[in-house]
């Protein structure tokens, strides 16, 4: 049957094909039993749902609270934390997940046994035979359980505050001692200083900022240009909708040419460190001496390639054909021309000027790659010119219309005709370029740092937070930030080398004001604090520039590596925040176990419960599988059966299909996220309240009603 | 639904309980065309060895299993419909109820369960606990605590909570002492007093013979008779003579008489037999030789452990002066 499904299925089944199916089940629901719809009665089902609740505490499960606290401390006393926050974020974590365990374990077992006992030791003959329906039987039963998880969850949750609220005096008290022991230079106290001023338990809530752009110097209104630096450091991101007509069968000729003009800088001779890694010969057994050599940067070059939406490659510089140096390869092969992964900016002659450079996607990979792109509802394709600055010691500058493209097909009279490709538009406004940093392992922008200010790349944070207020009584205003550090092999080991410098100014676009330079260092992956002034942020329409100010050191940037703390609230209302999800977790495990164990016994019912719960993690956690086709050259060997082979590909292929399939129509418990805001001391939105609803109403409420249409099919008597 | 069915308390036509296995097979036919009314306001008795089908039959009425084929309904509505379940009680043939709950919630949740409000159940619970003998300390011990008969009272004290107009009874004296099952059929007698309905299915076959004013017994899923229990207990080829303040002279004489023609102011009628032996001759007449019910297994317990009696299938009157005929 699933062999026949993942056969048949689509590869991408719409989002709406969901909903079709919920429709469905209710409508099910009310065919099976629109009557015990009518005679629905709340005191029936609150009757049922007490003695289910009299049955949990009266079995005792209120007695594995007391095991599960005294696993939480004895686990937070062996645990090794790096300082105070780090200590009360474990132990958050610790009380957090041991809850969850204790009440998804114990709702699980009382849900799944209680209807099968019921018909097993024929208590449900009782039931079944006064007035009470099916219906409120299902819905008695799961709110019986629900307020088990909720008086669980209570203990658990007050254990919790009382003991992390003891943690933190105990830390809080530590904190002040190392204050005052600590020097005043000291890196770490600009952090200190806020917890001891701020707390530990807090609840915060960020402003986050809207972009991140990576430059070689900060862009300037009116400034002609904007800047990037060479040696692949960064990259500029050019959007671009490509009109339906570019794909036309009739046009099979059809070619994407897009014209680049950038103005080049090329102020100083090369550092000795960027002629040091300018020349890697691969052959050499020692470096030659850099000493006393003056040496300017090379010609102006750049990379080019195309990407899709997610910044994957589409069409690699290698598939792309660099038009004005075309005759440098000489050959007569058609298919082998000068390709874009070095293209030399024509145009330039001495050390600034602007050249040109006009790259040509060929019609092979127009109609293979860019085609297969998913097109808009107008039918256009968006695609991103990646244009990566090669040169070192060079800064290449984009105008406003430093990049055009045209669709060039042939008129009837086979003549080619250019076609100009406007950007991408998005809410009306059209897409900008973005400007990047090379990104690191962990997906994060480089930006390199540099002791002279001129030199050091900059990364600039745009906010725009019209609704933010700077604490009442006070003229700053505290930031988070956070980043992953990295060190060059050049770096020094000393313990000052050791210490990443970042500077940090504010502009405020409606002001004009620019703050005083803000300089922290921070620990690579740990939160740091510090404070700004009030006038950088009033207006909320402000921009944040990060330089990193220690040679050889490389700071990470995300988007969210910075956020302005634009309130705090209780941890205990957050910690309370944090229940309501485990709760509604266990209401969802509870509404499992309860279909289940309407057409299985209740080891099945355990089990399967399990399987619907975990199936989408795991189906996530497995990932598509590489290529069915490398996986059976792996198997098999490239001289393998043909025949076998196919038997192999196609049955990982299907297997493939169903995996997801089941995956799509599983509940994802990823939405039920409890940790991750709190232990990281920030505010959880009613957005993480309302996702793991969400789950519940789509997945949970169709889930009840097949249960009650299985009960109301089942001869209850054994 | 029909004029009769409006009518009568528990009507069946044709109704058919056949058990499949898993891949939807039959495997066992439990009831077959079953044709039953049963009026309102009497007593009935639902006799039958084990798996005869009176279980099955209880099951259907109340809706626990659905029929394979026919129908029956329970006054006037289809059986398994939760609105009739207002008005019916059932004792099950054991207390099945929640053994962590003590008496007094026990009551009081089934109470719920027909929405019964909160003021009217203060006081229909004691009246009902002290109703089946249920003292003070017992009310509030959790049912786990109790005894067979305890469980027994309770269990009826469920059945009755909601004032039913049918009463379904299974097994009602299993587990209770010579005083309680005297009370329990005292109870049924006084449900049947205040109009009420009652089926009663019972082993204990006295009992049955006490309170109910018709039975049928069933055997292998088949109804095998079915009337008032005084008609089915008479002996009709034998006529019995009750006479007051003869002596042996005269009823020489009667003797006598009697050989010639008749008498003024003699009792004549037909002894009764048992229930008992009732049952056993149905149960015999319709088993094949090589059963165990049969020849001379009379002693024995057949499969399921129903204890037949001695003596024989014949009648055995019941005149108490043991003059017969």
């Amino acid at each position: 049957m699933s062999w026949l499904i993942a056969q048949t299925a689509p590869d991408s089944v719409p989002g709406y094909v969901g909903w079709i199916i919920v429709a469905l089940i209710v409508l099910l629901g009310l065919a099976v039993g629109l009557s015990d719809v009518v005679r629905f009665s709340p005191k029936r089902i609150w009757a049922i749902s007490s003695v289910g609740f009299r049955e949990s505490i009266r079995r005792r499960v209120l007695w594995v609270t007391p095991l599960a606290m005294i696993g939480i401390i004895a686990v937070t006393q062996l645990a090794h934390p790096v300082d105070e926050q780090d200590a009360i974020r474990q132990t958050t974590k610790y009380c957090l997940f041991a809850s969850g365990i204790v009440v998804v374990i114990a709702t699980l077992i009382l849900a799944c046994t209680s209807l099968p006992k019921e018909i097993d030791n024929r208590v449900i003959y009782t039931i079944v035979t006064k007035p009470a329906t099916r219906l409120e039987i299902v819905l008695g039963k799961t709110l019986g359980f629900a307020r088990t998880s909720a008086l669980m969850l209570l203990v658990m949750g007050l254990f919790s505050f009382i003991y992390l609220k003891i943690n933190a005096a105990q830390l809080q008290a530590s904190i002040q001692n190392r204050l005052q022991t600590m020097p005043a230079s000291d890196p770490s106290r600009g952090t200190l200083q806020h917890y001891a001023d701020e707390g530990l338990l807090q609840a915060r809530t960020y402003a986050r900022p809207a972009a991140l752009q990576v430059y070689a110097r900060v862009p300037r209104p009116g400034d002609k240009y904007t800047w990037t630096v060479g040696a692949a450091e960064q990259s500029i991101h050019v959007p671009f909708a490509l009109p339906e007509e570019l794909f036309d069968p009739n046009h099979p000729e059809a070619q994407l040419v897009f014209n680049i003009q950038v103005a080049t800088d090329q102020p100083r001779p090369l550092t000795r460190r960027e002629i040091e890694n300018e020349m890697p010969d691969p052959t050499a057994t020692t470096r030659p001496s850099t000493q006393g050599v003056q040496k300017w940067p090379g010609k102006p070059r750049i990379a080019v390639s195309l990407l899709n939406e997610n910044a994957n490659t589409v069409v690699s510089g290698t598939q792309l054909m660099d038009v004005m140096h075309l005759d440098q390869v000489r050959t007569k092969d058609p298919s082998v021309f000068k390709d874009a992964q070095s293209v030399l900016l024509e145009g330039i002659s001495g050390q600034s000027g602007t050249g040109r450079a006009v790259i040509a996607v060929p019609p092979k990979w127009i109609q293979e790659r860019l085609k297969a792109i998913p097109a808009a509802a107008d039918g256009t394709r968006l695609v991103y010119l990646l244009i990566t600055p090669l040169t070192t010691g060079t800064q290449f500058g984009f105008g406003a219309d430093a990049v055009t493209a045209s669709a060039v097909m042939a008129d009837a009279s086979g003549k080619p005709v250019p076609m100009p490709i406007r950007p991408p538009a998005k809410d009306g406004k059209p897409l900008e370029p973005s400007f990047r940093g090379r990104l690191s392992s962990t997906h994060a922008q480089q930006l390199r740092g540099d002791s002279d200010r001129a030199e050091a790349p900059v990364g600039v944070y745009a906010f725009h937070e019209s609704g933010l207020v700077a604490p009442a009584g006070s003229d700053t205003v505290p930031f988070e930030f956070r980043t992953k550090v990295e060190r060059s092999g050049e770096a020094e080991s000393t313990e000052a080398e050791n210490v990443t410098n970042v500077e940090l100014t504010l502009f405020n676009h409606k002001t004009g004001y620019t703050s005083p330079s803000i300089m922290i260092t921070p620990d690579s992956d740990r939160p740091t604090f510090f404070k700004a002034p009030k006038a950088g942020v009033e207006g909320g329409d402000f921009d944040l520039y990060v330089r990193s100010r220690t040679d050889g050191h490389y700071v990470g940037l995300r988007t969210n590596s910075v956020a302005v703390v634009a309130s705090t609230q209780s941890f205990a209302f957050n910690l309370v925040k944090s229940l309501v999800i485990l709760w509604m977790l266990s209401v969802l495990v509870v509404i499992i176990s309860i279909f289940c164990s309407t057409f299985v016994s209740w080891p099945i019912a355990v089990v399967l419960t399990l399987v619907i719960l975990l199936g989408r993690w795991c189906v996530v956690q497995l990932g598509d599988p590489s290529s069915p086709q490398q996986m059976a050259t792996d198997f098999f060997g490239p001289s393998a059966n043909a025949v076998g082979t196919r038997v192999f590909t196609d049955t990982v292929g299907a297997l493939n299909k169903v995996l997801n399939l089941t995956a799509k129509v599983l509940p994802d418990v990823d939405q039920f996220r409890v940790t991750e805001d709190i232990e990281r001391g920030v505010t959880i939105t009613p957005r993480a309240l309302l996702d793991p609803l969400l789950v519940i109403l789509t997945f949970g409420l169709p889930m009840l009603i097949l249960a009650y249409v299985f009960l109301r099919k089942k001869e209850v008597a054994p | 639904m029909t004029d009769q069915a409006n009518g009568a308390a528990v009507q069946t036509q044709g109704l058919t309980k056949i058990y499949k296995d898993f891949w939807g097979r039959p495997k066992v036919t439990a009831l077959q065309d079953l044709n039953l009314t049963i009026h309102r306001g009497e007593v009935f008795g639902l006799l039958g060895p084990n798996g005869s089908g009176k279980s099955t039959t209880i099951k259907l009425l109340l809706g626990l299993i659905f029929p394979s084929r026919g129908s029956a309904h329970v006054l006037g509505q289809p059986a398994g419909n939760t609105v009739i379940n207002e008005r019916i009680g059932f004792l099950p043939e054991e207390s099945y109820l929640y053994k962590f709950l003590n008496g007094e919630e026990t009551l009081r949740f089934y109470g719920k369960l027909f929405k019964i409000p909160h003021k009217e159940l203060n006081k229909r619970v004691p009246l009902l606990l002290d109703k089946v003998g249920l003292d003070e300390p017992s009310r509030k011990r959790k049912l786990r605590e109790y005894s067979k008969g305890m469980a027994r009272r309770i269990g009826l004290a469920q059945a009755l909570i909601n004032d039913p107009d049918l009463i379904l009874l299974d097994e009602p004296t299993t587990g209770l002492d010579p005083i309680g099952t005297r009370e329990m059929k005292d109870l049924i007698v006084s449900l049947k007093k205040q109009g009420k309905t009652v089926i009663l299915c019972s082993h204990l076959l006295a009992d049955v013979q006490d309170v109910c004013d018709r039975i049928t017994i069933l055997f292998k899923g088949r109804m095998q008779t079915l009337g008032e229990v005084r008609d089915l207990l008479q002996v009709k080829d034998i006529t019995q003579i009750e006479a007051r303040g003869l002596n042996r002279e005269q009823i020489d004489q009667v003797r006598q008489f009697m050989s010639r023609m008749g008498a003024g102011n003699a009792a004549i009628t037909h002894p009764t037999t048992t229930l008992e032996d009732l049952f056993i001759r149905i149960v015999r007449e319709n088993t094949p030789m090589n059963d165990a019910y049969s020849g001379g297994a009379e002693r024995a317990r057949p499969a399921g452990g129903f204890p037949v009696a001695s003596g024989s299938s014949s009648s055995s009157p019941s005149s108490s002066n043991g003059n017969n005929a």
